[in-house]
């Protein structure tokens, strides 16, 4: 991994610590700067009142020139949120993972986005072509052209 | 707005080519929600030169997936571009005018969204490689860029992070050491590798939007997105200026030039003039004095450097 890209994660780490994530995100593991977990839940008013969900943040060396892959836990002890932008194996369609992403956003500013994507969820539905994409897809999210709508 | 390149009566055709993440093994995992939208980027001018404009931007859209092309090019003749429009009486008239004139080489750029700004810094650097006097005042006018980003809320961490690469190319022109003093080949590598040549990349686009929303009394009534609606500063800053790969129009290339000072002239070859006539246009800011302009190339959907010999 290069330097730029360690020493932004370095720092968006230490921030983390220092000032702790925004609400309801907790940091569940940093160990290295490639994979990053955080918990995320929605406090409030919304669909998802009581859930809590599990995010993987993967870097790569063009952090943050290249966005992370982020993507929701679906393991033994996590499911991905049912969302009209979530597919059942956890992966986003959301546009600021993808072509709207910008190298001044950060690994907070991702989550901020996607816990406002889940509150302001109106009807708990998987996308139309769920079981198609979950078929084929890839294992990394990044690798996926999805197309985003305007919501 | 004040600059001249919000006049032009008509919006350069646009190739809307690289708008895209990357894609690695696309026809596997290109599934998506609404279809794949590729082709419906490619314009067309007027019905005579359809097919045409078709295969040029085509033939442009290869390029820019092309993952092996060089983010830049070293200088080449203009002959050679020349030889890629045979096909092309309009264009390859247009080439022997620019090449009359004096504009015989060409630096080309990868077609991957960043064409502009890439161009537009190489072009930059490299004119101050030939004018080291101007050094001091060119290393003035991106620290108050910097300050105007603060102004507008960017954090300073991050906006040096990414003005520190083109900092240290600018200060390397002026070096009272030879060895470390850049050179047109040092800085055509520094342009080749990934992370310098996109780190200046960002910082400039960081600089556009810092601009755009400085002003944005001068860009409010430029600023739609693809569907032709209004849009506001910040949104429209956020959704075609800051992520890379987001192609310049009119707006983010007058913005850009006008925090930079620059002088800048575009040489369009667009096939359109009969008589093989290129048209210029050109931007300039106030604060540029009368320094020489930079001179792009631009084809539809695509900006390169031109370098005049003569």
């Amino acid at each position: 991994m290069t330097s730029i890209s360690s020493r932004r994660l370095r720092k968006e780490l230490n921030e983390i610590q220092a000032e702790g994530c925004p609400t309801g995100i907790t940091l569940l593991s940093a160990d290295n700067f490639e994979s990053w977990f955080f918990s995320i839940e929605i406090l409030g008013e919304s669909l998802y009142q009581g859930e809590v969900f599990k995010l993987m943040f993967r870097f790569d060396s063009n952090y943050p020139i290249s966005a992370p892959a982020v993507q929701f836990v679906v393991d033994q002890d996590s499911t991905a949120p049912v969302h009209p932008h979530v597919y059942s194996n956890g992966h986003i369609c959301a546009s600021i993972l993808g072509n709207e992403w910008s190298p001044v956003l950060s690994v907070s500013a991702v989550c901020v986005t996607l816990q406002s994507m889940l509150a302001s969820c109106k009807s708990k539905e998987r996308p139309v072509d769920n079981d198609r994409y979950v078929r084929y897809a890839p294992d990394n999210p990044k690798k996926t052209r999805f197309h985003y709508d305007d919501d | 707005m004040n600059d001249e390149v919000s006049r032009s009566s008509k919006p350069p055709t646009r190739l809307r080519n690289a708008a895209l993440p990357e894609v690695e093994e696309a026809q596997s995992s290109s599934v998506l929600l609404g279809g794949v939208s590729t082709s419906d980027g490619i314009d067309t001018y007027d019905g005579a030169h359809r097919s045409q404009f078709y295969e040029l931007g085509q033939k442009l859209l290869e390029e820019s997936m092309d993952p092996d092309q060089l983010l830049i090019a070293p200088a080449t003749s203009m002959h050679e571009l020349r030889g890629e429009y045979t096909g092309a009486p309009s264009f390859v008239a247009q080439i022997d005018s620019l090449m009359n004139q004096g504009y015989t080489q060409i630096v080309r750029t990868k077609g991957d969204g960043n064409c502009f700004y890439r161009a537009l810094a190489y072009a930059h650097l490299s004119s101050l490689i030939d004018s080291p006097n101007l050094v001091f005042s060119a290393k003035a006018v991106i620290e108050s860029g910097s300050r105007m980003m603060e102004y507008n809320y960017m954090d300073a961490d991050i906006i040096s992070t990414f003005c520190e690469p083109l900092m240290e190319l600018v200060d390397a022109i002026g070096s009272s050491d030879p060895s470390k003093r850049l050179t047109r080949d040092r800085l055509l590598s520094a342009f080749l590798d990934q992370e310098t040549s996109n780190y200046i990349i960002t910082y400039l686009r960081l600089l556009t939007t810092a601009q755009i929303q400085s002003a944005s009394d001068d860009y409010a009534g430029f600023l739609f997105n693809d569907s032709g609606d209004q849009m506001l500063p910040g949104e429209f800053c956020r959704q075609y200026v800051d992520p890379l790969g987001r192609e310049a129009d009119h707006v983010q290339v007058a913005a850009l030039c006008r925090a930079l000072k620059l002088h800048v002239k575009i040489a369009y070859l667009d096939g359109h003039s009969r008589d093989g006539q290129v048209h210029f246009q050109e931007i300039t800011s106030p604060g540029d004095g009368k320094i020489k302009p930079l001179i792009l190339l631009y084809r539809p959907g695509h900006y390169d450097v031109l370098i005049k010999t003569n």
